[in-house]
């Protein structure tokens, strides 16, 4: 279970978070809808540690992640795939998967998890080829697939549909809550494609200027006046 | 041996056949004997500088104390080679301890770094003069003599040196193309926020390979005190010619690394045939200008990291 209890952040003197209270069950995905600037990518990374918290807590789980730093949180077990995926270009395929076991170090690391591949067999085919090579789409199934191998508990997925072919978006919409229940994660998924989250997410939250302003099911957000108002499309 | 003085290095071993072939062959041997050299200093450099964006001025006194090391373990009547491999672990010792003093509290402040890497190299400095005396130190090499190389005659010890840090370097890039602490490495040096986001501790990681710059630079320092003079001020010209080596070579690549130092390490002992040291370089310097401004990015751009 991820917690966030009361988070503020900003950059600088600029605050972009107001009290954020979030609470994400495993096998559970939340999606987090908001305008641009919401403040939605800078919540992501106050989870991850990237960014720290200038006000509330960070608790997975019964531990108090707060005051750790990035690399603790990985390891704890929150993984996550930031806006531009992240990947490491000059890197090979299986040494991008290779590094992401490092989250799992003291956890019980027992190398790539072969079930990865089930997913994104794709990622198998490529195992030689240079990361940077990869198409956008390939690129954001090795950021995921890469997350995994941490054998995560959170997995934190900002805008997974950037810049993809729209085939890919449709995996990726049918892989996240399948990833989700079997695996056990709690998946918060930033979008700004409605289909995906809308498909995929148990629950939506919609932000706006740094708080959380509406929840709801999937279906409550068919309506597209509430969409409307919310997210002024 | 005839020996011309030298700012660099280390000196030139003047041809004795006195034949084209002799002159080609002594010459290559020459400058490859300060390419090598540079190559460990400049390794160091290269993560400091190059990848932690730390300007670490006191990088020469790694260099320094490694072949104070080797003096060290022969005046107490230990061998050349005992003395060698204490070198790297001077080097490593005095590296590890200033990144856990000085270095990584001031990561985000580069200009506090110049100061105090500065003070803590004329603190290296005046402790050792005050420890160990002035005057510069005999080290006397491991074989004295000669080999026989057909076209030429060239000093056993030289020969070896260069065998040495090529194996080194060797082992370096295996050690980053192979191994499990080579691809932490590398990951944190492509992106350190997502090197950290995976679980990697970048700190840990950067204090590693410092100490690992250092330790080489403490070997390269042990190699050359047969050949160079021992002294205190000794690391200074290590530190300017290895910035050459990283400016111009460029950064992130063992490629780039070989390109500056055989640059830098080339042109140096060739113009040290034909004029004086301290315009031999000047010239180098003029160089390395021309060569960063035709290639910002370095001589091997381009390559994989
Ligand atoms: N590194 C930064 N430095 C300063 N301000 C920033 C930085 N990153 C984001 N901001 C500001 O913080 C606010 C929230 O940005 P954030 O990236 O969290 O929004 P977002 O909801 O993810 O938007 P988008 O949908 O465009 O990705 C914005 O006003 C943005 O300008
Ligand atoms: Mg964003």
């Amino acid at each position: 279970m991820l917690r966030t209890l009361a988070v503020s952040a900003g950059y600088g003197l600029l605050p972009v978070l107001n009290g954020i209270d979030l609470s994400v069950a495993p096998g559970e995905v939340v999606g987090l809808l908001g305008r641009n600037g919401a403040g939605k990518t800078t919540l992501l990374r106050v989870i991850a540690g990237a960014l720290r918290a200038s006000g509330g807590a960070v608790v997975l789980g019964d531990k108090d992640l707060t005051n750790a730093p990035a690399f603790r949180r990985a390891r704890a077990g929150i993984a996550h795939v930031p806006q531009g995926r992240g990947i490491f270009n000059q890197l090979t395929v299986r040494q991008n998967l290779e590094v992401g076991t490092r989250a799992a170090k003291d956890r019980g690391d027992s190398g790539i998890p072969a079930d990865i591949f089930g997913y994104f067999p794709i990622l198998r085919e490529r195992e030689a080829q240079i990361a940077g090579t990869l198409s956008g789409g390939q690129q954001q199934m090795l950021a995921i697939g890469r997350a995994l191998c941490g054998l995560p508990s959170v997995l934190l997925l900002d805008e997974p549909s950037e810049g993809i072919q729209p085939n890919i978006v449709q995996s990726i919409a049918e892989l996240v809550p399948r990833i989700a229940r079997e695996r056990g994660i709690a998946i918060v998924l930033v979008e700004q494609n409605l289909d995906l989250v809308l498909k995929a997410s148990d629950r939506c939250l919609v932000m706006e200027k740094g708080r959380i302003v509406h929840e709801g099911a999937p279906e409550a957000f068919a309506d597209e006046t509430l969409l409307k108002d919310l997210l002024a499309l | 041996m005839p020996r011309r003085g030298c700012s660099s290095a280390c000196a030139n071993v003047s041809p004795v056949r006195l034949d084209a072939m002799d002159f080609v062959i002594t010459t290559l041997l020459n400058a490859l004997t300060l390419i090598s050299i540079l190559m460990l200093v400049g390794l160091g450099l290269a993560i400091s500088f190059g990848l932690m964006n730390v300007t670490n001025l006191a990088h020469g006194e790694f260099v320094t104390v490694g072949a104070f090391a080797v003096y060290f373990v022969q005046s107490m009547g230990g061998s050349f080679w005992l003395g060698l491999a204490a070198a790297p672990i001077a080097g490593a010792v005095v590296g590890c301890i200033l990144e856990f003093a000085i270095i990584r509290h001031l990561y985000s402040r580069p200009v506090s770094t110049v100061l105090a890497t500065w003070g803590v190299s004329l603190i290296l400095q005046q402790g050792l003069e005050l420890t160990f005396g002035l005057g510069a130190k005999p080290v006397t090499p491991p074989i004295e003599g000669t080999l026989d190389l057909v076209f030429t005659v060239y000093p056993a010890y030289r020969l070896i040196l260069i065998g040495i840090a090529m194996l080194t370097l060797l082992g370096v890039v295996l050690l980053i193309s192979r191994t499990s602490f080579g691809l932490d490495i590398r990951t944190v040096i492509q992106n350190r926020e997502m090197a950290e986001g995976v679980g990697i501790n970048t700190r840990r990681t950067y204090a590693i390979a410092f100490t690992f710059g250092a330790a080489i630079a403490g070997l390269a320092g042990g190699l050359v005190a047969p050949l160079a003079i021992v002294l205190p001020q000794m690391g200074v010209n290590y530190l300017a010619n290895a910035f050459f080596v990283v400016i111009v070579g460029g950064v992130g690549s063992i490629g780039g690394l070989v390109a500056g130092s055989v640059f830098v390490g080339g042109l140096t002992s060739i113009l040290n045939y034909q004029i004086s040291p301290s315009l031999a370089q000047a010239i180098v310097l003029l160089a390395a200008i021309v060569a960063v401004r035709l290639r910002p990015n370095g001589l091997f751009n381009g390559a994989s990291r």
